[in-house]
């Protein structure tokens, strides 16, 4: 889900980055920017999509030896969190015998293992790309088809700074989504 | 870290972790306007604009533009004002908002939390989904 979160960091500029008047809130500014994307994302907060508002920026404290100066900053972040027991439409990236992984925004690492899709059986094509699973109905699930998930457990990867999710189709309303009349172009 | 006291987070139960209970939570369509307008400044600001934006925000991009259900600015106010009108927690607006649930079993399904305590009985839920019909209906 995304939210709109009040956060709190500390901008470091290096001496050299300093300007003055109007061009130094810039400066802060694009280097929060920059570094919200390097963090890309923590467990704490989950993705960092875009910074929105700016509420303030404290006085600058210069460090000793650096000659840096640190600026505490409130502001307004755009961010993506998964959580356990959410639902979620998500697009098929690959498929494989074990069960297929999906997408879902910025949050890219969601696998539905085979055991947890009932009455869907793996069709193994020539290529894997074109792998898909079906059921008795007909229903196919192949990549980029998008299914409603429900996510069943959340782990944090500290290595690759993501999270990544086990889901599930074994629910009532869950599986993949046909074109429906709400608008949705699957197509695009 | 983010879990609060030790207690697991779960969206089913509404438990959030203590920096997203005071946080505004946005249905996909609502990202939607917000990233396509920053999108569009941030362009005319500068040439090689498409640098700045990190790949989660272009993933995210990407996502919301698909998967939003009300594309009028003015329909997704709307679409808020119904939801806010029946006490219904951010979370869970965002969810209906995000999966247009079409009948009252597939909204208890989807966001089980409403039916509890008896918050809301069949008819304010099937009042609530004929709104927001009405609402797409006419955007």
């Amino acid at each position: 889900m995304f939210f709109e979160l009040k956060l709190k960091r500390d901008v470091i500029l290096q001496p050299h980055e300093l300007k003055s008047g109007m061009y130094l809130t810039g400066a802060v500014l694009s280097k929060l920017v920059e570094d919200l994307n390097l963090l890309k994302c923590t467990e704490e907060h989950g993705y960092y999509v875009a910074a929105t508002t700016l509420e303030s920026i404290g006085q600058g404290r210069i460090r000793s030896v650096t000659g840096s100066v640190v600026f505490a900053v409130e502001f307004n972040c755009l961010v993506f969190k998964p959580y356990k027991g959410e639902i979620v439409e998500s697009v098929v990236s690959q498929i494989t015998r074990t069960g297929f992984e999906a997408r879902c925004g910025p949050f890219e690492s969601l696998f539905v293992h085979q055991k947890m899709m009932e009455g869907f059986e793996f069709h193994e094509a020539q290529s894997p790309a074109f792998n898909t699973f079906k059921d008795s109905q007909g229903t196919e699930i192949q990549k980029d088809t998008v299914v409603r998930v429900k996510l069943i457990a959340l782990r944090w990867d500290d290595r690759e700074r993501t999270y990544r999710a086990l889901a599930t189709l074994n629910d009532d309303y869950m599986g993949p989504v046909q074109a429906f009349e709400t608008g949705l172009d699957l197509n695009k | 870290m983010a879990s609060t006291g030790g207690e697991e987070e779960d969206a089913s139960e509404l438990k959030l972790g203590e920096d997203f209970l005071k946080a505004k939570c946005l249905m996909n369509a609502e990202v939607a306007l917000i990233l396509e307008k920053k999108f569009e400044t941030l362009q005319q600001l500068s040439e090689d604009a498409s640098s700045q934006f990190s790949q989660v925000f272009e993933k995210s991009l990407q996502y919301v533009k698909r998967f939003s259900r009300y594309q009028n600015p003015e329909a997704v106010k709307q679409v808020r004002e119904v939801l806010s009108r029946n006490q219904l927690a951010e979370f869970e607006v965002c969810v209906i908002g995000n999966l247009c649930p079409e009948t009252v079993e597939e909204a208890k399904a989807l966001v089980p939390s409403i039916a509890k305590k008896d918050r809301m009985d069949d008819e304010q839920i099937e009042q609530m989904l004929a709104d927001l019909a009405t609402i797409k209906k006419y955007e």
